[in-house]
């Protein structure tokens, strides 16, 4: 990719100051910088936005109270798990899966030789008709 | 002695310890009101944002489990002993940015408290006596963004999150994040062009 087309994507989104660049981003990027004055300008330009950024208001500090907004908080009761999900622990999805597909396996298997018997010649089965004895020919 | 983790704390309070979820909450509550305030540039929707935040904290407390860091997250090891607690931070200000977020579709309080915090001079939560011309502009400017830019921005430009981290706040790629900072930082810079022009390259 273009590196100066990336170099205008990095700082067009965190802007001009290289701390906020990703780390694994950051050498390329100051060294580009080093050598293009293209890359200069756009890191002027977003410099701009920057200070401007940098005047918005700050946020007020919070009305509530840390130590009252626990106490009521933890007045309400914990969410605990079915017990089974204990047992299985992290990878239960895996196992209600497995063992759903496990049982699946078993009860396709036990009716699928039920049935494999039956198709078997019965012990009381009719004899045979002679075709040829209720021949006209 | 080494201060618990907010993942220890976080255990700690799974097991049904008030102290521990009480320095939790003290811990992040500045910061989590300043970021819904950042948000939804409202204080009293950011307070009500930030309880439900923290109850949900307490209720999903058993259940908490860290999960593994990506080997790439370096943004959060550049942070040193605090990297150790993005996990919990992540979780919580992830749950943080989902309810601003999702704000506008649950119906609104009524109630005592609700028409106490409204009644306030600063509803909007940001400090008055900071406030000048180009302070209010660069306000609203922000307002007009979209919330997810404004989200985007609040993490990485103001509470200084690496991309990473923010991305995974906001259930995002990294691409997706930059797109929405890109997006936003060009919308503001559109907005506030003319003081962008006479602030120069200072």
């Amino acid at each position: 990719m273009n590196r100066l087309a990336r170099f205008r994507n990095l700082i067009g989104a965190y802007g001009a100051d290289p701390r906020r660049w990703p780390p694994d981003e950051r050498a390329e990027a100051e060294a580009l910088l080093a050598r293009s004055a293209e890359a200069a300008a756009l890191q002027r330009r977003a410099a701009a936005l920057d200070a401007l950024l940098d005047r918005a208001p700050v946020p007020a500090a919070p009305r509530i109270e840390a130590a009252s907004l626990a106490a009521r908080i933890s007045l309400s009761p914990q969410e605990r798990s079915r017990p089974y999900r204990y047992l299985l622990g992290a990878q239960d999805k895996f196992w209600i899966r497995a063992v759903g597909l496990a049982a699946a396996a078993i009860i396709g298997f036990v009716v699928g030789t039920t049935q494999m018997a039956d198709l078997g010649e019965p012990a009381n089965s009719p004899a045979p008709i002679d075709v040829a004895e209720i021949s006209p020919w | 002695m080494q201060e618990d983790s907010d993942d220890a704390l976080m255990r700690r309070a799974g097991s049904g310890d008030k102290a521990a979820f009480a320095l939790l909450v003290r811990r992040h509550l500045a910061r989590a009101t300043a970021l819904a305030q950042r948000i939804t540039g409202n204080r009293s929707d950011a307070e009500e944002i930030v309880q439900e935040a923290f109850l949900r904290c307490w209720q999903k407390a058993p259940e908490w489990r860290p999960a593994e860091r990506p080997a790439n997250d370096r943004a959060a090891n550049d942070r040193g002993p605090e990297g150790a607690t993005a996990q919990f931070g992540t979780w919580l200000y992830r749950v943080l940015v989902n309810l601003c977020l999702d704000r506008r579709r649950r119906p609104q309080p009524v109630g005592i408290e609700a028409a106490d915090t409204v009644a306030d001079s600063a509803a909007d939560g940001f400090d008055e006596t900071a406030r000048g011309e180009t302070s209010r502009r660069v306000q609203a400017a922000m307002a007009q963004l979209p919330e997810r830019q404004r989200a985007a921005l609040a993490l990485c430009y103001f509470e200084g999150l690496g991309n990473i981290e923010a991305a995974a706040m906001l259930d995002i790629s990294i691409g997706a994040l930059e797109s929405l900072l890109v997006r936003a930082r060009r919308a503001l810079r559109e907005a506030l062009g003319d003081l962008a022009e006479e602030g120069g390259a200072g």
